[in-house]
């Protein structure tokens, strides 16, 4: 063990911290480090190759014989397979493998009764609309709202309503005893929508067997989860299972393993001995893979005049469709004096969630959000300095300063006062995430005798920038240019590496990067000394080259000195590295946003989004800001276009293309100044935290408070489209004549 | 999709007849045509392709119905004459779909409705049962608010208010012969298995849209209401074209697209502001007048409120 001093934190806000190093593992850098290629703004490595199409894809795919598999889908939310008949589809020639799946119910719209795998995508359409279904439709209900109600249809088991175990948090009692010491307490009602992934490429494989050996190219977030259940449902072992993820066209949340189209695929491509391509199409993507779930929040928050937040009580209900999990997180951003949040799952026929980037949270914030500022509103109060006041966080202290002044905070009027048609508003909203660093990712490093350096890991890079932050690691440990190291990523032969859930991945990966790297570094600096007539520990390692006391060496030649081939070192995460007292225990992120509302039409539109967004120490300031510019569009997709509408009767989705589910598209895209906060936060030896996730969480609250700024009316449900718009102006006016009405009267009564 | 026989045709009269074959239809871009096909919303045993027919010598008042909607938004012409056009066009769809899509095609085009859109699904217009906007529990947030009978489409081409206001006609081939019709003419009310809501004959087709330039042309406008820039159909268009005199209307034609399951010419609007100055206060009741005949859906009644809106500021750019 060697004691080091750190200093953590972040500029002008840093203090001191003595660790104690092992001596296999490299002292964590600090504000101080001198860092030459990690945490600079280096462009993906595969950037070229994306933007111009080479980039293959698991939907790119193409292989010789390749066979193509498609599933025959209900089109009723619930209803009984009475007969189902495959027999016309498969005497179509070309038609080479089936499967039906005679379930008694089928229970959303969307649900899988069939699969077949065909010569052809042609041969295959054909086949699927000749499959006989016979369907007896049963009562269905697919509104939260709706399963609710008393006499609503069960959907599993006798009650649609349900709490799972960590879903009644906090105590009642304070919180009300919190509420009777207020001078306002607000009840409110907040509703946000079901919104789908909607991944770029959708969700499927392509299977290849030679022999009892199975590769699979997958669009995955997790290579090695996605072997195991496939391994698993093969009733294979996994060491059979090859997974390749080259490139991943997105996931969300939605692609943690293998679904049952990727098991079909395998079987599929066993029964005929020819590779098998299933990729979902983009109504199956909208139905079947994922989906975030809806909410209605029943919030009473209270406050004193002063601005001391003293009670927050949420009560929720939303459906995870068929699925679980779909709560809520929101007061934990604030220092409320007491809270409490009563959560409940409601069943429905349709499609289940699947976590979804920030799961819980941006629901959960939007409300939160939208209830300081009806607070602060209410106490006559700036919402930044409510949240200033009751925000215990030092980073979020920080940032609320940064962020006021890139948006320009001192221009925001009181709500309601832009004149004309066109209003402007400004609304701020906070977020935060775990520093999820998780043990266990292997990183193996290779140094050949040539001056190659290789570092391989098996996981995926989700379109994050895992490879070039990978490159960025062991290039800066080693001293060389990004361009000398080569990243193997996506091919399970290689070390595991855990799925991308929870914006675990940059933060788990760059450790054991670094700690094998030091280790070949190590390895490389013994096998030279002699060569360069001094101690191992007296040698140092930049710029290309090894330096000596008085001789030196290119990186290369001193490669040319190893004994061996190469030399190689495999690290796994864990304690050694990544369990050192932290400087925070939460990433900290605030987002400020402009809008302009037309008050006559009801249109949003978003002219300029700040977000300042705590990274620990910046991997690369380029991705960290394509990160965040990343969660901020989807925010704003979901603040005021995303909303899967299902139809109550049928139970059908209505919009499952990409033209009527509306995602937020080029001339949609504000002003985004995405403001990477560097802190050093010395948990790690590479010190990176959670991004992937946090930066989309406050985006919808800060759009619907500077809506809300900017028309003097507020909009409690998301999608805030034009009509909840107009609806909300409307009724802030009927609000505003019965008052002024009232204030008549009195004036009339004091006359007479 | 159904696999199709697929005809080329080199003129109209041959298009025309190609399409006297029973269960074919006519495809000029097929950028929307490709997608009913693919959803088996249309399945057509023959697909007869306009796309290379050679288009006649262009005449300023004749505009090809096979030119793409860029062509007419980027022509100078179009722009100085007929700025309610040049508008209609240049927002359409997206850059992909304007270089390729027609203006016959945006005139004949089918309803968004997505029951329409979804085989399998209720739907008045593909095989007469009822409307799914209209059952309970239906989505009818898009759809008409004027003339709902048993369908409750809205009609979504914006180039169609853009020429009716404009006073446009169409020229319809069948064969050899040819017949020339008001554009508003063109449209017919829905009906059981027919899609495009236009009263083509069998095999006849749109060949030609005639326009002629006037100060009333000159002074038009386009505006529509979407939800999203990027790539969306209108929830309420109007078109407007004024000729003032002395200051007081002296012609006026008014009408408004994705309201109704046709283009709709606004008569209310126009009454209402004929012969009067066009001021704030003509102004104010003409929009009023716009939205009396409007009967909204459960939840659709913000689309009065737009159209009423829409109209109010369409009117005031023309006051010049």
């Amino acid at each position: 063990m060697s004691q080091r001093t750190l200093e953590l934190g972040f500029s002008g806000h840093s203090e001191e911290r003595r660790v104690e190093v092992p001596p296999d593992a490299p002292p964590p850098w600090d504000l101080r480090s001198d860092l030459k290629v990690a945490g600079k703004p280096h462009p993906r490595l595969e950037a070229r190759l994306k933007v111009t199409g080479a980039a293959r894809y698991t939907a790119d795919q193409r292989l010789p014989g390749m066979i193509f598999a498609g599933a025959v889908r209900s089109p009723h939310a619930h209803a009984r397979v009475r007969r189902l008949d495959l027999s016309r589809a498969k005497k179509l020639p070309g038609v080479l493998y089936s499967e039906a799946y005679p379930q008694r119910e089928v229970r959303y719209a969307g649900q899988a009764v069939a699969a077949l795998a065909a010569e052809s995508e042609q041969v295959l359409d054909d086949a699927l609309a000749l499959v006989e279904v016979d369907y007896e439709v049963l009562p269905h209900v697919v509104r939260t709202e709706d399963a609710l109600a008393e006499d609503a249809p069960a959907v599993a088991g006798r009650r649609n309503v349900r709490q799972g175990r960590g879903m009644r948090r906090g105590s009642l009692r304070r919180v009300e005893e919190a509420h009777a010491r207020a001078d306002v307490v607000l009840t409110r009602e907040y509703r946000t929508q079901v919104q789908t992934h909607t991944c770029l490429e959708p969700h499927g494989s392509v299977a290849r067997w030679e022999g009892d050996r199975l590769t699979v190219w997958a669009s995955t977030q997790a290579t090695f989860a996605f072997r195991q259940t496939l391994a698993r449902a093969l009733g294979i072992s996994a060491a059979q299972v090859e997974v390749i993820t080259e490139h991943m066209g997105g996931g969300f949340g939605s692609k943690f393993g293998a679904d049952a189209w990727d098991v079909f695929a395998a079987r599929a491509a066993r029964a005929t001995g020819r590779p098998c391509f299933f990729m979902l199409d983009r109504r199956a993507e909208h139905l079947v893979a994922g989906n975030r779930p809806d909410s209605i929040q029943r919030c009473t928050f209270s406050v004193r005049r002063d601005g001391k937040l003293l009670g927050a009580q949420v009560t929720s209900h939303g459906t995870a469709g068929l699925g679980r999990g779909a709560g809520v997180l929101n007061p934990a951003i604030y220092a409320f004096e007491a809270t409490y949040s009563d959560q409940y799952d409601v069943l429905t026929h349709a499609g289940s969630a699947r976590a979804f980037r920030a799961p819980r949270h941006p629901q959960g914030v939007f409300a939160l959000e939208g209830m300081l500022d009806e607070l602060a509103e209410a106490i006559g109060m700036d919402p930044l300095e409510l949240r200033r006041k009751n925000d215990p966080h030092p980073v979020r202290q920080a940032q609320y300063d940064v962020g006021a002044e890139a948006i320009g905070w001192s221009r925001r009027k009181p709500s309601g006062s832009s004149p004309g048609p066109l209003k402007r508003g400004l609304g701020v909203a906070a977020a935060r995430w775990a520093h999820n660093a998780r043990p266990g990712t292997a990183v193996r490093c290779r140094i050949g005798r040539d001056g190659s350096v290789l570092v391989a890991n098996g996981s995926q890079d989700i379109g994050t920038g895992t490879r070039t932050i990978l490159a960025q690691i062991v290039a800066e440990e080693l001293g060389l240019p990004l361009a000398a190291v080569e990243v193997r990523l996506g091919r399970t032969r290689d070390p595991y590496g855990h799925g991308s859930g929870g914006s675990v991945t940059a933060p788990s990966i760059a450790p054991p990067a670094r700690r094998a790297a030091y280790a070949c570094r190590q390895r490389l600096l013994a096998a030279v000394a002699a060569a360069l007539g001094c101690e191992a520990e007296s040698l140092s390692l930049r710029e290309g080259r090894v330096h000596g006391a008085e001789r030196e060496l290119s990186f290369a030649a001193a490669c040319g000195l190893l004994p061996t081939e190469s030399i190689e070192a495999t690290a796994t995460g864990g304690p050694e590295d990544m369990s050192y007292p932290s400087f925070t225990r939460e990433v900290a992120g605030v987002q400020f946003a402009e809008v302009e509302v037309d008050a006559e039409l009801g249109t949003v539109r978003v002219v300029k989004v700040v977000a300042v967004q705590d990274c620990g120490l910046v991997a690369n300031p380029l991705l960290a800001r394509s990160q965040i510019n990343g969660g901020v569009l989807q925010g704003i997709s979901y603040a005021l276009h995303e909303e899967r509408i299902l139809d109550a009767r049928t139970g059908d989705m209505l919009n499952a293309n990409l033209l009527d589910y509306k995602i937020l598209g080029a001339r949609e895209v504000p002003e985004i100044v995405a403001i990477p906060f560097s802190v050093a936060n010395g948990r790690t030896s590479t010190g990176m935290s959670s991004l992937g996730e946090p930066p989309t969480v406050p985006t919808a609250g800060a759009v619907a408070n500077a809506v809300a700024n900017a028309i003097g009316a507020r909009v409690r449900s998301l999608p805030i489209t034009p009509e909840k718009v107009l609806a909300a102006i409307a009724e802030a006016e009927r609000t505003r004549r019965a008052s002024d009405g009232e204030k008549k009267k009195k004036k009339k009564k004091r006359i007479f | 999709m159904r696999s199709f026989a697929y005809l080329r045709a080199e003129s109209f009269p041959a298009a025309s007849a190609a399409l006297e074959t029973p269960e074919s239809l006519p495809k000029a871009a097929g950028t929307d045509l490709l997608d009913l096909l693919k959803e088996r919303v249309v399945e057509p045993a023959a697909l007869v392709d306009l796309s290379r027919i050679e288009r006649a010598q262009s005449d300023p008042g004749v505009l090809s119905a096979l030119a793409t909607l860029a062509e007419l938004a980027e022509d100078e012409g179009i722009r100085r004459d007929f700025p309610a056009l040049h508008a209609a066009a240049r927002q359409a769809a997206t850059p992909q779909i304007r270089n390729r899509g027609t203006l016959g095609g945006n005139l004949c085009q089918v309803s968004r409705c997505p029951y329409l859109r979804r085989a399998g699904a209720s739907c008045f217009k593909r095989d007469g049962s009822p409307c799914g906007a209209l059952l309970p529990g239906g989505f009818d947030r898009t759809h008409a608010i004027f003339d709902v009978g048993p369908c409750a489409c809205a009609h979504p081409s914006s180039l169609a208010p853009a020429l009716i206001a404009l006073g446009a006609r169409v020229r319809l081939v069948r064969g050899e012969e040819r017949r020339v019709l008001a554009l508003e003419e063109l449209y017919a009310p829905p009906a059981p298995g027919r899609l495009g809501d236009v009263a083509l004959r069998p095999g006849e087709l749109v060949e030609a849209v005639l326009l002629e330039a006037s100060p009333r042309s000159r002074n038009s406008v386009y505006l529509e209401m979407r939800e999203r820039e990027s790539f969306d159909f209108a929830l309420v268009s109007v078109a407007a074209a004024v000729e003032l005199r002395e200051g007081r209307v002296r012609s006026v034609r008014v009408a408004c697209g994705a309201v109704a399951p046709r283009p709709r010419r606004m008569r209310e609007v126009e009454a209402a502001l004929r012969g009067r100055p066009l001021d704030a206060e003509s102004i104010a009741g003409a929009a009023d007048a716009a939205r009396v005949a409007a009967r909204p859906l459960r939840s659709n009644g913000f689309k009065a409120t737009i159209l009423h809106r829409l109209c109010v500021r369409a009117l005031e750019e023309l006051r010049q």
